[in-house]
């Protein structure tokens, strides 16, 4: 156990875990719909989204803009906005169904149980008021701190996040601080009572490479310390391969495929997952050549095709892609994809 | 080794603090720039990188003299144009046009993204009309657009369909440098593979030499042939792009790479982490920026400003370098 | 703060410099105070006397060095008309003129903010457009015309309430409504706006994903970041106000500076319009470095600045 772990072990008493072998969150058949910005359309964000998750381990949403991946993340949280409504089932959470849970309940819930960490750290607390206020927030509200007990807590948060000279920071504003560092802010007031669900939405997106290597490896550790269950929501595959246990790749809505991350890297089935994968650049290897491309547009929600919505810029397409949307089929090892030719090796 | 397109010599940029009588002493200056030298070659594409805050984007704006520098020498092609006016820099802002990061910021909403393009052919006033929609209609053919896309607004063209349109306003002119600051930061992974891809081809085409501009590591080692890291305003090391790559000489170098992501869950690179926040650019450390925050930091670094040394892989700034073998 | 807070006082100071030469150069082309005070036979000898007892002879720019002289003495002349000194004359009147000004400010702040925020967190309700609608109304009327409407129907038609003088707390609401009103219009849309652009910030989204309530979130952390733009207008609406009550001082007969100043405008009284505008000038300003001030209370990036 290294010096951080042991001052975040301190802070923060691992909660037990109730029945180890059941998943902690288990989300199934989601379906969201979205007015178009005219009204005149209801246009299918999330189409069936379903996923376990257990304590200690990690889950990777991987996808491009719009392809539902960040509502998919606001549904849990009960935060979708008002254009949004959710058209079918279910976010089980410790036992509850948090779809049918009213906004006073998930008020209770936010924060305290599930908490959430935001793209970009420079906007993401109010700039009127100093880290400690925000930090005191979620105490005040959800563990009814106050007084020395609130200021101790306030204090071990931010060491538990590695912020050097918290009780000075405590009195600093969010415009004093870098971007690395409020995102570390934003992460002691995500964990600030003890969650057990922790949802990062581009968590590192906005941060420097240095920065960034930073905040995951911090994400890593608090996962480990508490045995959070972690959604980390990315369009980037560099940031599953250092954290995530699973990964769930979306496109137009649709999970393509889910399944453990190195069987998502070393045997992606999706041809959309393929593709993904071979159009980053390797650093690793000094490759001059060309980079693999997926051709065409990004799919418009309101215009998808009858079939596989991948299939207007799918290599291996077959007639059958454009008739049928194929179902997600089990590829053995917990590994599942949606298409008509996954079983083909 | 050919001339170079540019060379960069000990370029400066200083802004001195907004004051008043009650504000800091004289001599309070943000070093957002501080004694920056590098070449682009000819036909090659050079990386700047380094984290924010560290000049690069300042560089770059001294490059397209949309601000003046404060000392230093800018040549392109043998000339120096740092404070070119007139008919000079008309050519020389010819010669070096930029492609940003957001391309909806830089086309007007209501505009035609055909007016737009030929703007700056109507501008240059070489051409008559019939030339430049005959022109017009191979930029969007050369950057991967139909050519009836010329009258549309932009609003009807998705993000990575923007950035080809600002690379073909960018390369109208047939210019010899493209400055490329973060043009795929905006855009979707799928999407940035294909403007990459097209900016190749077009160097190869053109014989374009690029300077890119990102914090996407992967992004520079896959577009580069040489490559410069700015650490506080500074180079604290430059060269080749797969040296540097393989086995980086300055500790910053090695810290920034270590960064990187891994490409695959059972690759941990080993982590070089740095120490404390970056310093302000106003009251930079003494001797070697790099100091307050180098694992390896000793006396002489704080006292003095370590010269750039040919270790034989690159150019570093770091008193720990060691010098390449005389042969 | 401190600098912060030393550099708007040298502004403000500047901006009065600025005033009083104004004023005084105004005043000066409004007319020769010397025909007012000569007999109607008057010979050009007996002119040249009065103008030169009243330092009219002189260059202008002496006199203005004369009347900064005396004006940071507390002397600013004698009133022609009244023979009485000017400032005491516009200081007996100067507490109805703010009075009237700032109960009208109050006013149009606290319902002009409230009705802002309830207007945003309804927006497109009926609630949202029926108050926008009123409010429309009351920024295009000019405030006399507003007044007279007032005195119409709150005084002659209900006579619930008097139209003149200056006498009771019930004196004061219709005129503090006449000139309330287009501010109310003013500081409700500048704050409606506000709100809604914060209630979208990121940072109200975090709250609401650490569990906040609603009201916290309004009233503690979106109102306080709406205010920037809005304190930034009260300056201005507080000065619109004060000069705004020299017209409705008329309509309803209220006795304060603005009666007194178009009384004075009208006999050429120099020193009375000289102490009148400089007075109110010196309110607003000074209005204007506290809302500066408050400015910095609220924001940390400009104490910090």
């Amino acid at each position: 156990m290294s010096k951080a772990d042991a001052m975040a072990a301190k802070v923060l008493p691992l909660m037990p875990e109730p029945t180890p072998s059941e998943p902690l969150v288990e989300v199934r058949d989601l379906r969201i719909q979205l007015r178009s910005r005219d009204g005149a359309r209801l246009l299918n964000v999330v189409n069936g989204v379903s996923f376990p998750l257990h304590r200690g381990r990690t889950l990777g949403i991987v996808g491009e803009s719009g392809c539902g991946k960040s509502t998919t993340a606001l549904a849990l949280m009960g935060l979708l906005p008002g254009s949004a409504r959710v058209a079918g089932g279910q976010v089980q959470f410790a036992g509850e169904n948090l779809l049918a849970k009213s906004e006073k309940e998930m008020r209770e819930l936010r924060g305290a149980k599930i908490s959430m960490i935001f793209q970009d750290p420079m906007v993401a607390l109010d700039p009127l008021f100093t880290i400690g206020d925000q930090l005191a927030e979620p105490l005040e509200r959800h563990l009814k701190l106050s007084g020395a007990a609130l200021r101790e807590r306030q204090v071990s948060l931010l060491q538990a996040v590695s912020i050097p000279s918290p009780e000075t920071r405590l009195g600093q504003y969010p415009h004093q601080m870098s971007g690395g560092m409020l995102q570390r802010v934003v992460g002691a007031i995500a964990i600030a009572c003890n969650p057990a669900l922790l949802i990062a939405d581009e968590p590192t997106t906005a941060l420097d490479p240095t920065a960034q290597a930073q905040f995951l490896d911090l994400l890593a550790r608090l996962r480990d310390t508490y045995q959070l269950a972690l959604i980390v929501v990315t369009h980037d595959f560099g940031v599953t391969a250092r954290l995530c246990d699973d990964v769930l790749v979306m496109y137009a809505g649709s999970v393509v495929e889910r399944g453990p991350v190195r069987e998502i890297f070393d045997h992606p089935r999706h041809p959309y997952t393929q593709a993904l994968l071979a159009a980053i650049p390797q650093a690793q290897e000094d490759r001059q050549g060309r980079l693999r491309t997926i051709e065409g547009q990004p799919p418009d929600l309101a215009r998808l095709p009858q079939g596989c919505a991948f299939a207007p810029r799918c290599p291996n397409v077959r007639p059958k892609c454009h008739e049928l949307p194929p179902p997600l089929r089990e590829m053995g090892d917990g590994h599942v994809a949606s298409c008509w030719r996954a079983g083909e090796v | 080794m050919t001339a170079p397109l540019l060379d960069v010599v000990r370029l400066k940029k200083h802004y001195p603090l907004p004051g008043g009588m009650f504000r800091r002493g004289p001599g309070s200056v943000v070093h957002a720039v501080e004694d920056v030298s590098f070449q682009v070659p000819s036909g090659g594409t050079l990386g700047l990188i380094g984290e924010s805050g560290c000049g690069k984007s300042t560089t770059a704006k001294l490059l397209l003299r949309l601000e003046d520098v404060s000392d230093g020498a800018i040549r392109f092609d043998g000339t120096e144009v740092q404070r070119a006016t007139g008919p000079q820099l008309r050519a020389y802002r010819r010669n070096v046009q930029a492609v940003f990061q957001d391309p909806y910021s830089s086309l007007s909403p209501r505009r035609r993204i055909g007016d737009a393009i030929a703007e700056p052919l109507i501008a240059a006033g070489e051409l008559t009309k019939e030339q430049i929609s005959e022109r017009v209609a191979e930029l969007l053919r050369v950057v991967g657009l139909r050519e009836d896309a010329a009258n549309l607004y932009p609003h009807e063209f998705s993000g990575g369909q923007r950035q080809r349109i600002a690379i073909a306003r960018g390369i109208a002119l047939r210019p010899r440098l493209v400055i490329l600051d973060e043009p795929v930061s905006a855009l979707d992974v799928s999407i940035r593979a294909q403007i990459l891809n097209l900016l190749q081809d077009l160097q190869e085409r053109y014989g374009l030499s690029y300077l890119l501009i990102s914090h996407d590591l992967d992004i520079v080692s896959h577009m580069c042939t040489d490559v410069v890291v700015m650490y506080l305003g500074r180079v604290v090391e430059a060269g080749s792009m797969k040296a540097v790559r393989r086995s980086p000489q300055h500790p910053y170098t090695k810290a920034l790479f270590s960064s990187v992501l891994p490409a695959h869950p059972d690759r941990r690179p080993e982590r070089i982490k740095l120490l404390g926040p970056l310093p302000s650019p106003i009251n930079p450390p003494s001797g070697c920026v790099f100091r307050t925050r180098c694992p390896h930091a000793q006396a002489i670094c704080a006292e003095q400003v370590p010269a750039s040394v040919d270790t034989g892989v690159s150019r570093a700034a770091c008193h720990f370098a060691t010098p390449a073998a005389v042969s | 703060m401190l600098f912060y807070f030393f550099r708007r006082l040298g502004r403000a100071l500047v901006t009065i410099v600025g005033i009083s030469v104004i004023v005084f150069v105004v005043a000066r082309l409004s007319g020769d105070p010397t025909l007012q005070l000569a007999p109607e036979d008057a010979t050009p000898e007996e002119l040249a006397q009065i103008r030169s007892e009243l330092g009219l002879d002189k260059p202008i720019w002496m006199q203005y060095v004369v009347f900064v002289e005396h004006v940071a003495q507390g002397d600013f002349g004698t009133s022609i008309r009244y023979q009485q000194p000017a400032l005491s004359l516009v200081l007996s009147v100067l507490p109805a003129t703010l009075q009237l000004g700032l109960s009208a400010f109050v006013l149009s702040t606290i319902v002009g903010v409230l009705l802002g925020v309830v207007t945003a967190l309804k927006r497109d309700t009926w609630i949202d457009s029926g108050l926008r609608g009123v409010v429309v109304v009351g920024q295009a009327a000019p405030s006399f015309w507003l007044g007279m409407m007032l005195i119409l129907l709150f005084s002659v038609e209900l006579q619930w309430l008097p139209s003149s003088g200056r006498m009771s707390l019930a004196h004061m609401v219709l005129p503090t409504m006449a000139l309330a009103l287009s501010s109310v219009a003013v500081v409700l849309r500048l704050t409606r706006s506000a709100m809604l652009e914060t209630m979208s910030a990121d940072y109200i989204r975090f709250l609401r994903s650490k569990g906040m309530s609603k009201s916290l979130i309004v009233w503690k952390h979106a109102l306080r970041n709406a205010s920037i733009p809005v304190i930034a207008v009260l300056g201005l609406q507080l000065s619109y106000l004060i000069g705004g009550a020299v017209i409705v001082e008329t309509v309803f007969n209220w006795p304060g500076v603005g009666r007194l100043m178009v009384e004075a405008l009208n006999a050429r009284d120099f020193a009375v319009i000289q102490a009148g505008a400089l007075l109110v000038s010196f309110f607003t300003v000074g209005a204007n470095l506290l809302v500066d001030l408050l400015f910095g209370l609220v924001d940390p990036r400009i104490r910090y600045e």
